[in-house]
């Protein structure tokens, strides 16, 4: 199996300013990462700051403005319509409001026998075994094939999406926020369903999420983005343990931990994420970064190498002039709770 | 947190819920939505109120500050605030106590800001109506309540319009404006749905700023256990339109007693563990067709024929710390022998 690797990728969104000018919006400014067959790479960041446009430009379901998504040898920004549909479903994708992204006139079975017949992969008898095959896969029972998405929960119905995906046999998935809108003990099901169809079947994962918590579970690598830019990426550990990038600093001591006693010390921004529209060419969280000096201000940034496999796009980090903090990784959130005997007066013997 | 000051404030409860009843009648039946509900807020507490989607948690917020909506009806218990039941209150009696005395923040701000004014008018419209200001007293208070909320610039956004504001921005509007008429109690039904992590700590710290400043009682309704944890002096469980469990923060999370909270805390993703995470098995019940005696029995791994013959009643098993289970003992036997 050959991996997806993203080049450069720019999305720019004209906007029409006044009666003639137009600015462009920067959705995606020079993004590149890998993603190797049977990896998750976390992708996180606030709303706004385009990891939704690049989970939708890796899918080419919106043309990059410029850069390259190459899939193995293939680059499928040079591709025609026709040429680039049998490479679609190599690279498929599960949005986040299942009750949006399904067909609301189709029954679940429908929606997941589609790919089958589009794909030539089979038809009748044929493809309907296979969707029930699928159904069984993802957890749902062979009764829900006729139902129409309002009639199943919001687990189900994101189940539903996730075999869609799944019928086109893809190699690598898009999943963008796929657990957002459920509850915990329901995303807690999906999570372990995920991790089960990537070991069974080596499926490459973008995972993108502003849930910390949970791309931090899923994930081998993770990138984080501001503003239209990675401006750090790492193996999880790297990124959640000792972050270099002030965003990510701020980003991960603002994880609530679940534990009241392990306070985290807080690294604030000031103000809010700034406007799309014509940013700076240089670091773009100048203006509400803590440690932000002038020559900030006047360099242009690039992702520079801190250790080996952790990348930063900060000056001042690279040169090792921000401390680092150190988050506790693996006791973020309260293990299984300890219950002190004595204290609830239970008598063991 | 909890100063002992608070502790003894808790004793006389700002509210309390008793037994409550919220059925909603529709076609199949009657959905008991909220089933017995008992919950206590003292002042300057923050008690967050946590469960998931469908459990009763901001019905009991609509419930306390009588913006039920038809066909929802309150058909049984107590809500007594501040010696009245207002259970039993008249629309007339409401008109001085709801958005004065108790207010509430909603789950999305833009939705509840008036579209076609400038945010600074839609406060001063309250500041006047409510306070009895004049139009430049007025002025004067929204803009200082817009800087209490944090807001820069609080002259120049008086002018904004809601959807020239950011979700965070907007949620800091909709708490100045509950805050406006210093109520003694403020229910936040899940003030930072949609935001941001980094903008959501900010949401949270200005709801205890707030509570230090005013004094006032706070419901903070939540499905997120991480966050009612940053805030929270004491957390009550919901499930199924009752409390399972309440206990003091520290207490709650180092002690969890009822098998519903230790499958809530456990269902949730844990950095840097590569273990599997423990779901609870099942779905949340039918509210009109509801499961006999204890509504969390099918799902529960420790239920005996007791959990479906009786509804277990909360139980006080530390000071302050009330489970709703027949088996506590050998739940805990369990949780101890597990690690």
């Amino acid at each position: 199996m050959s991996s997806l690797r993203i080049d450069r990728l720019v999305k720019h969104y004209p906007i029409r300013t006044g009666f003639f000018g137009t600015r462009s919006l920067h959705a995606v400014d020079d993004v590149s990462f890998d993603l190797a067959p049977g990896e998750t790479l976390g992708l996180v960041g606030e709303s706004g700051s385009g990891k939704s446009t690049v989970g939708k430009c890796v899918t080419m379901l919106e043309p990059p403005t410029s850069g390259h998504v190459m899939l193995g040898d293939v680059d499928l920004t040079t591709l025609s319509y026709n040429q680039l549909r049998p490479l679609r479903k190599k690279v498929q994708i599960v949005f986040q409001d299942p009750n949006d992204s399904l067909n609301p006139r189709k029954t679940a079975g429908e929606t997941v026998l589609e790919p089958f017949v589009l794909n030539g992969v089979a038809t009748g008898a044929e493809a309907q075994r296979l969707t029930a095959e699928l159904f069984e896969q993802v957890g749902l029972k062979p009764e829900h094939m006729a139902r129409f998405p309002h009639q199943l929960s919001g687990g189900q119905q994101q189940r539903v999406g996730i075999a869609r995906a799944l019928a086109s046999n893809p190699d690598f998935i898009v999943l963008d926020e796929p657990t957002s809108a459920l509850d915990v003990s329901v995303q807690a099901k999906l999570i372990q369903l995920l991790k089960r169809l990537q070991a069974d079947r080596n499926l490459g994962y973008l995972f993108i999420s502003h849930d910390l918590s949970v791309v931090g579970y899923l994930s081998d690598r993770v990138a984080v983005m501001y503003l239209g830019q990675i401006v750090e990426i790492g193996s999880t550990r790297q990124v959640f343990e000792r972050p270099r990038h002030p965003y990510t600093m701020a980003l991960m001591s603002a994880v609530p931990s679940a534990n009241p006693l392990e306070r985290r010390e807080r690294i604030h921004l000031a103000g809010e994420i700034p406007s799309p529209i014509d940013p700076p060419n240089h670091c773009r969280l100048v203006s509400r970064c803590p440690f932000a000096t002038d020559e900030c201000r006047s360099r242009p940034i690039s992702l520079d190498v801190v250790e080996p496999g952790h990348r930063v796009a900060c000056i001042r980090s690279v040169r090792g002039e921000i401390p680092v903090p150190e988050f506790l990784f693996a006791s973020s959130v309260v293990h299984a709770p300890r219950l002190d005997a004595a204290s609830i007066g239970l008598d063991l013997e | 947190m909890t100063t002992p000051s608070m502790t003894a404030n808790a004793k006389q409860p700002l509210l309390e819920i008793r037994g409550l009843q919220t059925h909603f009648p529709t076609r199949r039946g009657v959905a008991k939505v909220l089933d017995g509900l008992d919950l206590t807020v003292g002042k300057g507490e923050i008690v967050g109120l946590v469960g998931e989607s469908g459990s009763g948690k901001s019905v009991t917020g609509y419930s306390v500050i009588g913006l039920l909506k038809r066909p929802g009806q309150i058909a049984g218990g107590q809500i007594i605030y501040d010696g009245k039941d207002l259970t039993k209150l008249k629309p007339k009696g409401w008109e001085d106590l709801r958005g004065k005395e108790i207010a509430m923040i909603f789950q999305n701000p833009r939705s509840c800001l008036n579209p076609l004014l400038p945010v600074g008018e839609q406060l001063t419209q309250v500041l006047r109506y409510r306070r009895g200001m004049t139009k430049s007293e007025a002025k004067a208070e929204a803009i200082r309540l817009l800087g209490t909320v944090h807001i820069p610039e609080p002259e120049r956004r008086m002018e904004s319009y809601p959807h020239q504001l950011s979700g965070g921005m907007a949620q800091r509007v909709m708490i100045a404006m509950a805050i406006s008429c210093k109520p003694r109690l403020l229910i936040a039904d899940e003030p930072t749905t949609g935001l941001d992590v980094t903008t959501e700590h900010q949401i949270l710290e200005l709801l205890r700023e707030m509570r230090d400043v005013t004094g006032a009682g706070v419901i903070l309704i939540t499905h997120d256990l991480n966050m009612a944890a940053e805030v929270c002096d004491r957390i009550a469980v919901m499930y199924a339109g009752s409390i399972v469990e309440e206990a003091p923060v520290l207490e709650f999370f180092s002690q969890p007693r009822h098998p519903y909270t230790l499958g809530l805390l456990a269902s949730r993703p844990r950095l840097g563990v590569d273990e599997d995470i423990p779901v609870i098995p099942g779905n949340v019940p039918d509210l009109i067709d509801r499961p006999t005696g204890c509504a969390f029995h099918p799902r529960c791994r420790w239920a005996t024929a007791a959990c479906s013959a009786q509804v277990p009643a909360l139980v006080e098993l530390a000071a302050g710390h009330w489970v709703a289970c027949h088996n506590t003992e050998a739940v805990a036997r369990d949780v101890l022998a597990a690690n």
